[in-house]
């Protein structure tokens, strides 16, 4: 089970409203390689994982993962405090405040919700962590996309930490994937599935 | 030390904690590694104690006679 505690994971603290810009970094929330996404993934790819090791990588990144999802939330909450209609219009934020008005609901920057068909849990070892490398690849360069478009030191420092934190998961999926590759037949990887078929 | 500082100690240890979990899941038999855990471990406690007793509840382990869990700032909220 979870416990929750009452802190962030890295501070978060915006002094100016930008709904502009919520509604772009919201997209690290629901979007396609956002962070509720990558908990949703991990979490859920944990189960079957054949290695006690690799059980531990999913469990504890999946875990920061929804610590990440917290800190979205509360960017994307400080962003758009104390609106006016008129800066809810010219912002571009008016389809989002028409469904949701400034509750958090997780969506892509494009306004699609978000879907658990932008991830996969395959029941394969080599398949599941090759995924999740990609994964924080793309969530890291989602990221720079960010970070090119946002000038504001207060919510660049946030992001900043976040970017930071996809390059050390990459590292630790590398490292669970040669732990992986250490466990079945070095001749041939995919000669069965570590985490499905009994070996001969 | 004043809330946001004391705050601000506690996010550092749990932040090391949460950084040496994901290396030592990898590399269990590290003992400068599980040495290094240890010691910011115990920092984060001897924190944890001290925010706890003067600024309200960071769990709802940390609750005594009242319960401040609803009391204190939610982590989104600014100060």
């Amino acid at each position: 089970m979870w416990q929750y505690s009452k802190c962030l994971q890295y501070p978060v603290k915006i002094k100016e409203p930008n709904p502009q810009l919520a509604k772009l970094i919201i997209t690290q929330l629901g979007g396609p390689d956002g962070e509720l996404g990558a908990a949703t993934r991990y979490l859920s790819q944990r189960y079957v994982a054949p290695l006690s090791e690799i059980k531990g990588l999913l469990t504890d990144i999946g875990t920061e993962e929804l610590g990440h999802c917290e800190m979205i939330s509360a960017i994307v909450y400080q962003l758009t405090r104390n609106l006016t209609p008129e800066e809810i219009e010219e912002s571009g934020f008016a389809p989002y405040y028409v469904d949701h008005t400034t509750g958090i609901y997780p969506v892509a920057a494009s306004g699609e919700a978000f879907s658990a068909s932008t991830l996969q849990s395959t029941g394969d070892i080599f398949a599941d962590l090759t995924e999740d490398l990609a994964a924080e690849q793309k969530a890291r360069l989602t990221y720079d996309n960010i970070l090119r478009l946002c000038d504001t030191s207060d919510v660049r420092d946030p992001i900043k930490f976040l970017r930071a934190r996809e390059i050390v998961h990459f590292q630790r999926f590398g490292e669970g994937m040669r732990l992986a590759q250490e466990n079945v037949d070095a001749k041939n990887f995919y000669a069965f599935n570590p985490a499905f078929d009994k070996r001969q | 030390m004043d809330r946001n500082t004391l705050l601000r100690h506690i996010q550092m240890c749990e932040f090391i904690l949460t950084e040496v979990t994901l290396y030592l899941d990898t590399h269990k038999n590290d003992k400068e590694a599980l040495a290094f855990f240890n010691k910011h471990k115990e920092m984060l406690l001897k924190y944890k104690n001290e925010y706890t007793t003067k600024y309200g509840a960071l769990t709802i382990l940390d609750n005594n006679e009242t319960w401040n869990w609803v009391d204190t700032k939610w982590p989104w909220e600014l100060n």
